[in-house]
């Protein structure tokens, strides 16, 4: 089923399928987040802490309800 | 080929965080300073040696960065480079490349250096840079900057003029996935472990993400500074090192340079109230160096942890209550070192209306550290927590103030989270001791330019009777309003110059550990007026120069009136507590 990252619990992991426009793909791209990526949530407060590649990358909440994720 | 002076000129160009200064650093020998956060470096430093003359650039991610004073700066300089040293990470090749993908657009004869091959191996990532090589038409060195593996081999390259212009520049026309893809098929880029991190380490990274763990974390740090710095540097350090001064040093100076110097004036300006032997002497060396210099240990250190990032998660939600995401905590942490540092870096924000809110709030409610040290000093006299207590809520609200209303008043929204959390990492001493020489060098040189003027000029208002005249027109203000001695308008006047060391006149104007003649409540009335007054000369200077003068100028002109008004609440506020609680006869 595909989902959000913003809907990602702490400690669940999920694969990267999409973005909802290009500008989010190339904001995210730069941080090495692409399509097919195995991202893991660390921690959900305001923010989000994703793991991917043993890179922490933090970001906001309304960025991780652009990515799509399965 | 263009020349820069008569020295080609060798850019570090890279990702942020990749470890481009500690290359310079490597390659130059000079110091430029290392951390371990995103963003460490905000100007570019230089220097020439005999291969050419090395250009160290703050990190970008790419060059479509919207509003990126890095992107523009990193142009720029490319514009005038002869060679360009590509620095990426072994740890996030795939991404790192992305930003090679972009250089090699520009034609410019290139090397390409892979940094951080030890993370890499710890790791279970293998690089084949032979293929990469051919892949890209580049020369590949594989390094590890901060032990001056690869250096050699990057020298050499540099003299043999191997780098060249890059030979596959067609490699745009794949897709950033589809490259990545290439690479992993090809086994340029092989990747044995899990992309999720395991171990002790791992754990307490967790910890330090986790919302309440990492509060309590937060606290200790915080109390174990104050343990350290409060407790033992000023307590016992700076107490040693002012009774040598006061017992020793000058009354033993006073009588041998009266005796050599017998022009009234110049004994005066050496040995005066203001005197740059006597005053600037006990107050650079004997409390302020050693508060500095504790401090910068400690700030290097969390720095070289790879702390401030997480911090910058941990703060995130209280932060954008007031305009700013997490990322903001890392200019703010750096002004409670010292303003200019922090305002600097407020450049690593990504919007213009992000860098004004948080220079307004170091501006205005972030106390450098040397007036940390004098706070710390004073309110340590008083028994009582109740006055640090109030003294933090003083302070939190200003800034919560501050950021709150221009966060209404500027136009625009704040910008979001997305920031990189580098590794943790155990900090190498040899760092932390070079990246505290090289600001306490700093902060010597600031004194010697900014304090010494200041006490010469201190001295003749004095002689000339302005200070007797501020004192007296004044006297509203300082005795009426915020019920203070009227020799606390010196401190006015030389704050305006350099607040911290004026901050140092509030402990002789208090007689702590003396004569003791303030009371609780004016000891807290004068600790907040002069945590909130003015930003000193240098950092209205960079202010200007970062931010414009209507700015500079608006925030010196509110901080000024804001000091003096919340000064003026606390007075009248402790004054009517003290008639309920007795505050001010906690002494």
């Amino acid at each position: 089923m595909i989902k959000t990252l913003r809907e990602l619990s702490t400690g669940e992991s999920a694969r990267t399928v999409g973005f909802y426009d290009p500008y989010t793909e190339n904001l995210l791209k730069k941080f090495g987040l692409f399509v097919g990526e195995n991202v893991k949530c660390v921690a959900r407060a305001n923010m989000m802490v994703i793991e991917f590649n043993l890179m922490t990358v933090a970001l906001a909440k309304t960025l991780a309800s652009k990515v799509f994720i399965k | 080929m263009k020349t820069y002076g008569s020295r080609r000129k060798i850019l570090l160009a890279g990702q942020p965080n990749v470890g481009k200064s500690s290359l310079f650093n490597a390659l130059s020998h000079k110091y430029a300073i290392v951390s371990n956060y995103p963003g460490t470096t905000v100007s570019v430093s230089e220097l020439s040696t005999e291969i050419g003359v090395f250009v160290d650039s703050p990190g970008i991610y790419d060059f479509s960065e919207q509003g990126s004073d890095d992107a523009e700066v990193t142009k720029q300089l490319l514009q005038t480079a002869d060679v360009v040293i590509n620095v990426a990470s072994a740890r996030t090749l795939e991404r790192d490349l992305l930003l090679t993908r972009q250089l090699m657009q520009m034609n410019l004869p290139m090397i390409l250096v892979i940094n951080q091959m030890d993370e890499a191996e710890k790791n279970g990532i293998t690089i084949d840079d032979e293929k990469l090589s051919k892949k890209l038409g580049l020369k590949v060195i594989k390094a590890v900057a901060k032990k001056r593996i690869g250096v050699t081999e990057i020298i050499a390259a540099l003299k043999n003029n191997d780098a060249r212009r890059p030979s596959a520049r067609d490699i745009k026309r794949t897709s950033a996935e589809q490259f990545i893809g290439q690479l992993h098929r090809q086994k340029v880029i092989i990747r044995r472990k899990p992309p999720f991190g395991k171990g002790l380490k791992h754990a307490l990274d967790r910890a330090l993400f986790h919302p309440y763990a990492a509060w309590v974390i937060a606290l200790l740090i915080l109390f174990l500074m104050f343990k350290i710095l409060g407790v033992y540097v000023a307590g016992n350090i700076v107490d040693s090192t002012v009774s040598f001064m006061d017992s020793f040093y000058i009354p033993y100076l006073k009588l041998v340079v009266s005796k050599i110097i017998e022009n009234e004036l110049l004994q005066d300006i050496l040995l005066g109230e203001f005197g740059l032997l006597t005053m600037e002497v006990k107050t650079v060396f004997g409390i302020l160096l050693p508060l500095i210099v504790g401090y910068y240990v400690i700030m290097s250190f969390l720095e070289d942890s790879g702390y401030f990032p997480r911090l910058s998660v941990l703060t995130d939600g209280a932060l954008s209550k007031i305009g700013l995401n997490g990322r903001a905590v890392i200019p703010i942490l750096l002004g409670f070192g010292c303003g200019t540092m922090g305002i600097l870096a407020t450049r690593i924000l990504a919007t213009k209306r992000d860098r004004t809110i948080a220079t307004a709030i170091i501006g205005i409610a972030v106390p450098c550290a040397a007036q940390q040290a004098i706070i710390v000093a004073m309110l340590s006299y008083v028994s009582d927590s109740r006055v640090w207590l109030i003294y933090v809520f003083i302070m939190l609200s200003a800034a919560f103030i501050t950021g709150r209303v221009l966060d209404i008043f500027l136009k625009g929204k704040s910008s979001e989270l997305l920031m990189d959390i580098p590794p943790l990492q155990m900090p190498s001493a040899r760092n932390c001791v070079k990246k505290t020489l090289f600001r306490a060098f700093d902060f010597m040189r600031e004194m010697i330019f900014i304090f010494t003027p200041t006490c010469v000029a201190m001295t003749g208002l004095n002689r000339v009777g302005f200070l007797a005249l501020a004192q007296e027109y004044l006297a509203p203000v300082v005795q009426d309003m915020l019920n203070l001695p009227k020799e606390f308008a010196n401190i006015f006047v030389m704050g305006i110059l350099k607040k911290d060391a004026a901050s140092v006149g509030l402990l002789d104007i208090a007689g702590i550990g003396t004569t003791n003649v303030l009371t609780n409540a004016q000891i807290l009335t004068a600790t907040v007026v002069l945590s909130l007054f003015v930003p000193c000369i240098n950092a209205l200077v960079v202010i200007f120069r970062e931010n414009g003068w209507k700015a500079a100028a608006a925030l010196w002109i509110a901080s000024f009136f804001i000091s003096i008004l919340v000064g003026w609440m606390v007075a009248v506020g402790l004054n009517l507590l003290d008639a309920s609680y007795g505050l001010g006869e906690l002494k």
